[in-house]
Order: structure tokens, then C-alpha cells, then sequence
């Protein structure tokens, strides 16, 4: 799975399950302050990831991943390493 | 849905000195007797805790009770009084002296028997966490989700009163890392039991009309439900007259197929757990015991 089309699968979750505005998708944007993600919806993140690229996140990893951007890299990086 | 400060701060009332005085008298002396001592008490309660006063006061105003309200809100006091002592009598005897009888408990059944894990939400109405007690089972283990700013001499003595049945407990940390334990435990067809009626960690949360005018509720165990996709019931556990508890279980029956995500799912479940814990107020309209301002400082 290439970056497009993981980023695909991450924004159209992040629009409509947690309900993100679509405009404020951008690499840039940090998951907290800009999108509003909690540590809740970090759950919801962690089923969907597990569901569509077949990995599972762990915690801890998940609190060294701040922007969008590194949250595709992240699940880039762990794709790459499976 | 709305994103504001908790008016509750993750604490209970009761120092750590009183609870240890409550526990050693309760291995010599019997319930009964404290119950007396509670019934002197409670009106000096009345006096000098005027914030649990003015908001029972205004609890019973909008359940539609008028004129002078200070027998109802000495009866609320006294069987929130009763139900902490139950709870300590069990810490400090271990041993169950209640009788209890079930209410809509074959749905339970089933969810215990089954392999998945499902969610237990219940509210501070009633002495849910005593229903950790009575729940004398061995099919599934019980994860009690308890708020981390009780005192660990509290913490200690419920996991020690817990061990026994199958039961372990979750505290919440401000990391929120406890989802991932809960999650971890419904992955492994564990039971987990969280109260849902107040906001504490995210402070995510859905309003519905509550006894009246909108209230908030967490989003946290209705969209942990929502997006881990299992059953979730709500669970309550109401004083009756002499050494008596009615356990009652309510099954929420969301057709989950016809929501878009698991927001609105989450959403539909609180929704039902709203209902269903206004018709046991009607029912058990003394045992509410949130002592803060619920409707308004809960939305601050």
C-alpha cells in the first residue's frame, strides 16, 4: 500500500467516524490541538488501523506521533516493516 | 455533543481516617448499630454540607417534588449514608449479609455465558459498585473501572473485597492509558464495568434531556461499546427496605446496522441508557447521588 492511499484510508475515517472537519485534514495539522482527537478517539484510531492494515498500535508508540504527517509515516513505516 | 470542563474532580468524599475508623468498627460491631448512629448524623450533614444539600434540593425540584423537601433529602442522605456502610461492612466482614432479588437478569445470563466481553455501565444511583459482590460467578472476570483520585486505603480494601469473585480493577490515569486496558479486556471476552454519568478524563461527551433539561454524559464507555462493537447493559442496584437490594439489568438494544459510524452509534446507546436510568429514578426517586450541581456545573 503506497502513502496515497494510506492517507485515503485515514482521512475518510478521520471525517466520518470521529467527525473531523475534512478542510482541517492537513499534514500540518496536529491531532489534539488541531482535529481535536483525544485520547478516546485514539481507540477508535487503533480498531480502524487494526482493521484496515492488518497491525496492531501500540500505546506508547502512538504518544511520539503528534501531526497528521507523522501518523502516516507512522503506519507507512509500520507497513513497510511487516 | 460537547467538549467542556468536568465539574466533577475525580475525588469522593470521606477521608482516609474515617474510613478506617468505619472498617474497624464494622469487624466488631453489627450494621445495625451504625445505621442508628447514621440517622443522628445526617441532619448536622444537612447543615454543614450545603453544596450535597442544595443540589439534592434541586434534584428533587425537577423530579416534581414541592413544598418542603428536607424529609426526601434527609431519606437520600441517610440511604447514601446506609449504602456506604453496606459497602464497608462487606470490606471489613467479607461476608454478604444482603438478600437480593433480579430484574430482567436472563440478558445477563446469556452475555456471561457467551465468549465476547461486554460493557456494564451504571450510574451513581443506587450502590452500584456493590454489585461487584454480588456477582458471585465464575465464568467471566469482572474489570471494575474506578476513578484513580480515591484514596489507595479505599482502592486497597475493594480489591481485596473483589479477589475472591472473579474481579480485578481498573483505575482511571490521566494518561487515559486505562482505555487500552479496557479495550485489551473486551478483546479477551471480559466483562467491564464503568459508571457513565459522570465526566472524568476526556470530557468528550453527548447532551440529552435528563428528568427535564439537558445534561451531559460521557462519551467514554457508550463509544468504547460503539467501537470495540460489543453488547453493553446497564446495571443498577437499589437499597429496598430492610437488608435488601433489586438488582436491575437492562439490556441497550441499538440496531447498530442503521448508523453511519460509531459516534452515532455511541450516541444511540446513551441514549438508552439516559431512558433507562430516568425509569429507575421513577422508580427509586431517593437514590440519586451525584452531590453537585449535575445539570449545570457538569457543563461549565
Amino acid at each position: 500500500m503506497n502513502r496515497k492511499e494510506i492517507i485515503e484510508i485515514v482521512n475518510k475515517f478521520l471525517a466520518e467516524d470521529i467527525e473531523v472537519d475534512p478542510a482541517a485534514l492537513k499534514e500540518e495539522a496536529f491531532l489534539k490541538e488541531d482535529l481535536g482527537i483525544d485520547s478516546l478517539d485514539f481507540v477508535d484510531i487503533v480498531v480502524v488501523v487494526e482493521q484496515n492494515f492488518e497491525f496492531k498500535i501500540k500505546p506508547e508508540e502512538m504518544s511520539k506521533v503528534k501531526t497528521l504527517s507523522q501518523f502516516y509515516d507512522y503506519i507507512e513505516a509500520k507497513l513497510n516493516a511487516s | 455533543m460537547s467538549e467542556k470542563k468536568p465539574a466533577w474532580k475525580g475525588t469522593t468524599g470521606g477521608g482516609n481516617f474515617g474510613q478506617r475508623a468505619l472498617l474497624l468498627l464494622f469487624r466488631y460491631v453489627d450494621i445495625r448499630v451504625g445505621y442508628a448512629i447514621l440517622g443522628l448524623v445526617i441532619p448536622f450533614y444537612m447543615i454543614f454540607n450545603q453544596s450535597g444539600y442544595k443540589a439534592i434540593k434541586d434534584y428533587f425540584r425537577r423530579i416534581g417534588y414541592k413544598g418542603n423537601v428536607n424529609y426526601h433529602i434527609y431519606r437520600n442522605h441517610y440511604l447514601f449514608g446506609q449504602m456506604m456502610m453496606d459497602k464497608f461492612y462487606l470490606f471489613a466482614r467479607k461476608k454478604n449479609i444482603f438478600k437480593s432479588r433480579v430484574t430482567d437478569w436472563d440478558q445477563f445470563t446469556e452475555l456471561l455465558k457467551g465468549k465476547g466481553g461486554f460493557l456494564i455501565s451504571g450510574a451513581h444511583a443506587g450502590n452500584f459498585e456493590i454489585c461487584g459482590y454480588f456477582l458471585q460467578q465464575r465464568l467471566k472476570k469482572l474489570n471494575a473501572v474506578v476513578f484513580g483520585g480515591e484514596s489507595a486505603f479505599m482502592q486497597e480494601n475493594r480489591a481485596s473485597a473483589l479477589s475472591g469473585n472473579m474481579a480485578e480493577l481498573i483505575p482511571v490515569s490521566p494518561d487515559m492509558s486505562h482505555l487500552f486496558t479496557i479495550k485489551s479486556a473486551l478483546e479477551k471476552g471480559e466483562m467491564v464495568s464503568m459508571p457513565s454519568d459522570r465526566l472524568f478524563g476526556s470530557t468528550k461527551s453527548f447532551s440529552f434531556p435528563f428528568l427535564g433539561s439537558p445534561a451531559n454524559f460521557p462519551m467514554g464507555s457508550f463509544l468504547l461499546a460503539a467501537q470495540l462493537d460489543v453488547p453493553m447493559v446497564s446495571l443498577y442496584v437499589m437499597r429496598e427496605r430492610g437488608m435488601k437490594y433489586h438488582i436491575i439489568c437492562k439490556q441497550m438494544s441499538v440496531d447498530r446496522s442503521q448508523y453511519r459510524n460509531s459516534r452515532e452509534i455511541a450516541r444511540a446507546l446513551c441514549q438508552a441508557y439516559v431512558e433507562q436510568l430516568e425509569n429507575v429514578l421513577k422508580s427509586y426517586p431517593h437514590q440519586w447521588f451525584n452531590f453537585y450541581d449535575f445539570w449545570n456545573n457538569n457543563t461549565v
